[in-house]
């Protein structure tokens, strides 16, 4: 009986789980100073504002067009309970979305941090040990947020890489240029073979201020989250000394000032004029089954093509002297089709070039799918 | 698509084809047996005139670009590689359409056959005093005379070299005993052609895919078969195409046979018989032919003077392969759907 399918065993399969990274790069002039300013003159046209003012979005184009691909979040927030909280001074301010700020902080916090044995949401932990007391907490925090187009499935641990200007506008006549007389390298060095547990959205590690290697925020791998502490764009002994972030409507405030003080589209707008470069590599998990599709000397040796016979006569084995018939027949692979049980075409593998199949030859295609 | 890169190490290109992306979408996705394909191979390009010898004979074929793998389950692995077990086989089968019986003869300038969309057309707006000519199906399985009434598909060895005749048997692991055909699911349907007073009756196991392509099963002793085996005379009826007794035929006779039932010289296979029928929105009516199809005036078919004067038409194919050989003939079908008519 000629037959054109072969089952595969057990055998013939396998599975296999691949780590694919892609470097990622994010210049600062995409964020802040390349497309024009809307109507309003407030941003660029890549930036995108909401009625309820608890977020900004980042594009790499003007928002507006379907080529625009988001590229991340910028938010800000503090604890409404911890020690230190700003919450009860700027309680009073009626200005900047106290309550809007709080529960961003609340709800990045109990995502990303989880809950205590009282059911109260952790804050933000300097150095991601919760023994005791857990020591200093970031409680008033910056969050940036990128999409998952850019995160895929996580990012490569040891591979974030954040650049801030940490100047005072004041330090320069060119606003533009100022913050960037200073600029502090942020990364999550070491954490490729030291990072943290303990957290409910998975791995995260501690982000340090190259050179006074402080704590100054945590990156949390799966999630695409890097959340700063807003004393990050202070200088001095432990960033005791504070930046003059903006001369903008809170003209002179520090970055905890503009926390309070401003709102969180404006403190944003501060903040993206300081970034520099973000990059970092993603990672995609690639779960494959492979298929080896074994034809062995006596299989797949005949063609079903038209052009495979002249008057019924197989073209490969004519031409030749003596009985042609004991001329081995030949045929050649080019595609490799997968199939269900009722013959239904569910993948293809297509060779680069043809193989010969002859009774001579034994052939093993390895045909790899990706999930 | 584009060509694959054959500079350097030989890679596999692969993707899931649409149908097995709905498989994964509706659970059922299960990878159970493989096929090796050659559709891009032209195996003329076998010279074995080469003089350098035979290592230099499928120079050409190596050198083969190849196409980057499609998506559509429908359009890749149109010739399969097949398994046979004895090496020594010179000769394979092939499908043909049978032309020696009215019954079952093509048109000759389609090379395939007019299928008439409705009773209205194929009657001449209710006129029954002619027959249609050879080439024209009726869409609808009604009792209107009709000169051809069904599409022979012959399987058989073209070849009498060697000795071959019809009276060779035909190797039996060449022989198809089952058949797929394959139509576009909104314009046709598929009816066993049985012949006797039984005439015709519904292929049953059908399958449709996520493009809309239905695929009957018909298999040899299953159900309504409407496959006639090479030594099968006892299925003879007057009128249908239909096997001679072969085995007990003198040479005269089998030359007779070869020369007036048969389109093959060698060995004979089995024949699929079957009936296309239209689907009930191609009888009832012509969004199908704006959407497909194309206009024709003056359509003569039931004599010299009675005919169609206006019609619509869609231009469709059915695609039968042998299960057994994977060798596959696609049968031209123009589907007709009249508005204006002359009597005779």
């Amino acid at each position: 009986m000629a037959i054109s399918f072969k089952t595969l065993t057990q055998k013939d399969r396998t599975q296999s789980r691949t780590l694919l990274h892609e470097s990622i790069p994010i210049t600062g002039t995409l964020v802040s100073g390349t497309y024009n300013l809307q109507s309003n003159l407030l941003r660029e046209d890549n930036i995108k504002t909401f009625s309820h003012g608890m977020f900004q979005s980042v594009y790499d184009y003007p928002y507006a067009s379907s080529s625009a691909n988001h590229i991340f979040d910028i938010s800000a927030g503090f604890s409404s309970s911890h020690t230190g909280s700003l919450s009860a001074s700027a309680a009073t301010n009626t200005v900047s979305q106290v309550a809007k700020k709080v529960n961003i902080y609340n709800q990045m916090a109990q995502v990303l941090c989880g809950y205590d044995t009282n059911s109260t949401v952790r804050p933000f932990d300097a150095d991601g040990d919760l023994s005791g007391d857990g020591g200093i907490k970031h409680a008033n925090a910056i969050f940036l947020n990128f999409s998952r187009l850019l995160v895929k499935d996580e990012i490569k641990k040891g591979s974030f890489s954040l650049e801030l200007g940490t100047s005072s506008i004041s330090n320069h006549t060119n606003q533009s240029l100022a913050p960037f007389i200073g600029v502090k390298t942020i990364t999550d060095v070491g954490s490729l073979t030291s990072y943290k547990v303990n957290s409910p959205a998975g791995e995260y590690g501690i982000l340090k201020e190259n050179g006074t290697n402080l704590n100054v925020g945590l990156i949390y791998y799966q999630a695409g989250i890097a959340v700063l502490t807003s004393s990050v764009f202070n200088s001095g002994a432990n960033n005791s000394v504070h930046t003059l972030m903006t001369t903008g409507a809170a003209a002179g405030d520090s970055a905890i000032g503009m926390l309070t003080g401003s709102t969180i589209d404006v403190f944003a707008d501060a903040i993206r004029k300081r970034i520099k470069n973000v990059s970092f590599n993603n990672t995609t998990e690639l779960n494959s089954s492979i298929f080896f599709c074994r034809a062995n000397h006596d299989e797949f040796n005949y063609s079903s093509n038209p052009t495979y016979l002249t008057g019924s006569k197989i073209r490969v084995k004519a031409g030749t002297s003596g009985n042609e018939a004991l001329n081995p027949p030949s045929a050649y692979v080019t595609s490799v089709g997968l199939y269900s049980p009722d013959n239904k075409l569910l993948a293809v593998a297509k060779l680069s070039e043809p193989l010969r199949k002859d009774p001579t030859n034994e052939l093993t295609l390895r045909v790899r799918l990706d999930y | 698509m584009a060509f694959l890169d054959n500079s350097g190490d030989i890679i596999l290109d692969a993707v899931l084809t649409d149908l097995g992306r709905k498989m994964l979408a509706a659970g059922n996705f299960r990878i159970h047996k493989f096929a090796l394909g050659d559709e891009e191979i032209d195996y003329s390009l076998y010279n074995t005139s080469d003089t350098r010898g035979n290592a230099f004979y499928d120079l050409e074929i190596m050198q083969t670009p190849i196409l980057e793998a499609f998506t559509s389950d429908q359009s890749l692995m149109k010739s399969r590689l097949v398994t046979l077990t004895q090496n020594n086989i010179l000769y394979m089968p092939i499908l043909k359409m049978n032309n020696k019986y009215n019954s079952c003869k093509p048109d000759a300038n389609l090379n395939g056959f007019n299928l008439i969309a409705d009773t209205v057309t194929y009657s001449g707006n209710n006129v029954f005093n002619s027959v249609a000519e050879a080439g024209f199906l009726h869409g609808v399985p009604r009792e209107y005379a009709s000169t051809t009434t069904h599409i022979c598909i012959d399987q058989g060895i073209d070849s009498s070299d060697n000795g071959q005749s019809i009276a060779t048997r035909m190797r039996p692991e060449l022989l198809e005993t089952a058949f797929d055909i394959k139509v576009d699911a909104r314009l046709l349907t598929i009816d066993n052609f049985i012949g006797g007073q039984t005439k015709t009756a519904p292929a049953t196991t059908v399958t449709i895919d996520d493009d809309g392509i239905a695929t009957y099963r018909i298999q040899q002793g299953v159900g309504d078969s409407s496959i006639v085996g090479p030594y099968d005379p006892s299925r003879a009826f007057a009128g249908e195409r239909s096997r001679e007794d072969i085995l007990s035929a003198d040479q005269t006779r089998l030359t007779a046979i070869r020369d007036t039932s048969e389109v093959f010289a060698g060995p004979l296979g089995n024949v699929l018989r079957i009936a296309p029928r239209t689907t009930p929105a191609i009888q009832t009516s012509t969004s199908l032919f704006t959407e497909l199809g194309s206009d024709g005036a003056d359509l003569l078919f039931r004599g010299v003077s009675a005919g169609i004067d206006v019609y619509k038409y869609i231009d469709t194919t059915i695609s039968v392969t042998g299960i057994t050989t994977g060798y596959t003939l696609d049968i031209p079908i123009r589907i007709i759907k009249g508005s204006a008519f002359t009597s005779p």
